[in-house]
């Protein structure tokens, strides 16, 4: 990234090229189900924008998540604003957000357990145990706390035990 | 940090400690950690999104696609096209202003072709010296031109001396010309022999002849005028159409002039003719 701030272009492909699959899967673990990739590419875009910006302490991946996080954010107020809705806080907004076709085979149950989380608690568990960021990482992204996080990691978890635990219940 | 928050941790970094902690019935129960194992496991599961497009080919063409003219050219035409603007502008300003300082500010030959009336002559209501205001104006726009026979005013002049040879007697003398006769007369003369030198015409030139001899024979008369030519000197009657313009100026006000004639205005364009073009 320093590379880049000093307008080599070439090591920002690498950079994408290295970033473009978590960032996509970001997006559509988060329910972008249609639109992971164009947020995929709109994030990259602003990272490039804000390179002069980049401070080498705070990471690489920090800045991505939080401009990814802002990139969604702010094409669901797009989203809001086409269907014409109030928008009250990003909370509101991530509600709003469609839901992916249902498909059998393997993976759905969990894609359906994430998708009974609030968005709050979605965004965490996307975050640290499919995307591997560390829990300063993810307080910074989100401007919370470390301890809110691991909160809301311990909250997520057993929304999510519990799912299955229902889930398996059925099925027996 | 809690026992069972290291057990979470460890779980969701995988860490084989997890193996050891579980072993503690009191701090984790073995099923909550198993259960816990086991969200990650089924999380982690889930199948990779694979992108459907190259993203990064995308974004490396958005952010450094070539416009489709270089930014120096682009540039360049926004700085023709203010340049042109203003230009366009100030054109349009000036071409809004430009009427009315067109009809104050006309040129004195302009003037003297507006008031020449239909028969060819120059009048002043007030004063009966048709002949002579006539002679006055013919010689202004004679003034400066090259071939003024073929220029603009060439009707103008031409209407003028077919006045003056109308209206010349037999003996070359004008009845309309009362005061300052012999004077009147020599600028009679002098307009016609101008207007023969461009024109080249017998007829003109014999008008002015005649016109001359009348002069002769008033001055015999009345006395010489003032500033009697040696011969046909042109020079000397734009200076006696000087002084008499300064003369008449001085003993009509700009108003009764309007009222009562155009001899002052007549006398006015002939002045700054001669004066434009004063050798």
């Amino acid at each position: 990234m320093k590379r880049v701030s000093k307008g080599d272009s070439g090591a920002f492909r690498v950079l994408v090229e290295r970033h473009q699959n978590s960032l996509v899967n970001f997006f559509y673990r988060m329910g972008a189900y249609n639109h992971a990739e164009d947020y995929a590419q709109e994030t990259f875009v602003r990272v490039y924008r804000y390179r002069k910006k980049y401070r080498p302490q705070e990471g690489f991946r920090r800045l991505l998540y939080t401009v990814a996080r802002h990139v969604r954010i702010d094409e669901l107020r797009k989203f809001k604003r086409y269907e014409d809705r109030v928008l009250v806080d990003s909370e509101d907004v991530l509600k709003a957000q469609p839901q992916p076709a249902k498909k059998p085979g393997a993976g759905l149950d969990a894609e359906t357990a994430l998708q009974q989380l609030s968005p709050k608690l979605r965004e965490v568990i996307v975050m640290k145990v499919l995307q591997g960021l560390q829990y300063n990482e993810i307080a910074d992204i989100l401007e919370i706390p470390e301890g809110t996080v691991k909160s809301r990691i311990h909250i997520a978890m057993d929304q999510l035990r519990e799912f299955f635990r229902k889930d398996e219940a059925h099925d027996g | 940090m809690t026992d069972k928050d290291k057990i979470l941790d460890a779980l969701l970094e995988e860490d084989s400690s997890v193996q050891f902690l579980s072993a503690e019935p009191d701090e984790a129960p073995a099923n909550e950690i198993s259960e816990t194992r086991t969200v990650v496991r089924k999380l982690r599961a889930l199948p990779e999104k694979q992108p459907e497009r190259d993203i990064a080919n995308d974004v490396m063409q958005e952010l450094f696609r070539q416009p489709a003219c270089p930014v120096w050219l682009r540039a360049a035409a926004i700085l023709v096209a203010v340049f042109g603007l203003s230009v366009a502008g100030y054109r349009w300003m000036q071409s809004s202003a430009q009427p009315q300082t067109a009809q104050t500010i006309k040129s004195p030959k302009a003037v003297l072709a507006e008031l020449q009336s239909p028969d060819g002559a120059w009048r002043d209501r007030q004063f009966d010296n048709d002949a002579r205001l006539t002679a006055v104006a013919l010689l202004a726009l004679l003034k400066g031109e090259d071939h003024p026979m073929s220029g603009p005013y060439a009707d103008v002049i031409r209407a003028g001396t077919t006045y003056l040879m109308a209206q010349q007697k037999n003996n070359g003398c004008y009845d309309s010309v009362k005061d300052h006769p012999a004077m009147s007369h020599a600028l009679i003369a002098m307009a016609l022999h101008e207007a023969s030198r461009y024109k080249n015409e017998q007829e003109l030139a014999e008008a002015a002849e005649r016109a001359r001899a009348c002069e002769v024979l008033l001055e015999r008369k009345e006395g010489a005028w003032a500033y009697r030519p040696a011969g046909y000197d042109i020079r000397a009657a734009h200076l006696v159409i000087e002084q008499a313009g300064r003369y008449y100026q001085t003993r009509t006000s700009k108003q009764n002039d309007v009222e009562k004639g155009a001899g002052g205005q007549i006398y006015t364009a002939a002045m700054e003719i001669l004066a434009r073009h004063r050798s």
